[in-house]
């Protein structure tokens, strides 16, 4: 009786943990990111409109099967220099702009860690744990820009098609990779993204990312599932900012060395 | 009797959901991977001079005498500081462990250059402390 129990209770736990994981690796994409456990219930939403919460980001809302590049998108894909990806180099000797601390831009900021929705009258606001930048979406009928001066998390709005929002967005800064393995991306870069919290405890996300400068057709990415995090101190959206002078105390003691550029050299001070 | 073990059983299936749930977000956000050779465990006994709690990753700086008996300064990449707070562990707490003048052994994964660079896996201290990667390239166990 004790053994049948125990089996039994062994299932269960084999069952919950993979689903959790499963659904959890959808929206994670093997790069980390969750943030924390999710114990809020499973069930229905209580209200679709409602995306309030700090949600897992894991690994991007793009996928890594781009389509074909154009010749103009191949030059610049070939110019940069990632750190992952067949293409992966060094830090030391690549040139990822967050190397230096330039800004991750849209959508990259959702590449790591959590992210907060929060909703106010007319606007929606994500705010990224990730190099502690935010995103502003206008929720107030207006139209994007025709002729945008690209910024670095681009310029969007948003509307309801019954439970799904969906968010457009244009005026995006070229000088930003859309993932860490260096896809790039131009100012002529249009993107739609589609909204629907599935479960009370999932966000369930899509992006098509537009590009004729860079890409022969529209990079639709999967549906991805990013998980509602539970109250506690681990769903705090944290202050890491990218710090131009830790970041370079870093390189000199870590990074260069580690990619044969320079002896390590040990920062001034020990931080208190 | 029965009721007991039902209890325990239920008390470690929720126990065990929990750790499988509740994971440190680990990756390395700067291409650390590339750098080491995730192969090559290195081990390296010396005194430390430094320990940056800072972004991107927190470091550890030391100093050990090679072969000949010259110094040589080394450093660890280590987990970024969100990533050891949700861990946690605080600021304070690993100022604390790592005091600069305290004998250090520190074990992680080379640098494919062959620097003295690794990737931070553990650091155990003459008086006992010890700190282990909370996940990434460098955790080892």
């Amino acid at each position: 009786m004790r053994t049948r129990f125990m089996t039994v209770v062994i299932v269960m736990v084999t069952i919950l943990a993979f689903s959790s994981s499963t659904f959890a690796q959808r929206g994670g994409g093997g790069r980390g990111g969750r943030g924390g456990g999710n114990t809020t219930p499973a069930g229905p939403p209580k209200d679709p409109h409602d995306l309030q919460g700090i949600w897992s980001t894991g690994g991007g809302p793009l996928s890594n099967d781009p389509p074909p590049f154009t010749p103009e998108g191949e030059k610049r894909f070939l110019a940069n220099k990632p750190s992952y990806g067949p293409r992966a180099v060094p830090p030391a000797l690549g040139n990822d702009p967050l190397g230096i601390c330039d800004p991750n831009g849209y959508p990259r900021a959702m590449e790591l860690r959590p992210f907060e929705i929060i909703q106010i009258p007319g606007r929606m606001f994500e705010t990224f744990e990730w190099n502690y930048v935010w995103r502003e979406i206008w929720m107030d009928g207006r139209e994007l820009p025709k002729d945008p001066t690209p910024r670095w998390m681009g310029y969007s709005v948003a509307h309801w098609e019954g439970d799904t929002l969906v968010i457009l967005s244009n005026g995006f800064d070229d000088r930003t990779w859309l993932t860490q393995e260096g896809h790039p991306h131009s100012d002529q870069m249009t993107m739609e993204e589609r909204y629907r919290r599935v479960r009370e405890n999932v966000l369930e996300i899509q992006m098509t990312i537009t590009d004729p400068v860079t890409y022969t057709k529209p990079w639709v990415g999967e549906k991805k599932g990013l998980n509602l995090l539970p109250p506690g101190p681990n769903s705090e959206i944290r202050q890491e900012l990218c710090v131009p002078s830790e970041e370079a105390e870093f390189n000199k003691g870590v990074r260069d060395p580690a990619g044969g550029k320079g002896p390590v050299q040990v920062p001034p001070t020990t931080a208190k | 009797m029965r009721s007991k073990i039902v209890l325990k059983s239920m008390a470690a299936a929720i126990v065990i959901i929990g750790l499988l749930m509740i994971s440190v977000p680990a990756s390395a956000h700067h291409g650390t991977g590339i750098s080491y050779d995730l192969t090559k465990v290195v081990e390296s006994k010396g005194v430390i001079v430094s320990f940056a709690f800072r972004n991107p990753h927190a470091q550890l700086y030391w100093d050990a005498k090679d072969e000949k008996g010259e110094i040589v300064h080394w450093s660890a990449e280590m987990n970024a500081p969100s990533n050891f707070e949700r861990a946690g562990f605080s600021r304070s707490k690993l100022v604390e462990i790592l005091k600069p003048g305290l004998e250090v052994t520190v074990t992680g994964f080379g640098s494919r250059t062959g620097a003295p660079v690794i990737v931070f896996s553990k650091a155990v201290t003459s008086n006992g402390g010890e700190v282990k990667s909370i996940g990434g390239p460098g955790k080892i166990d």
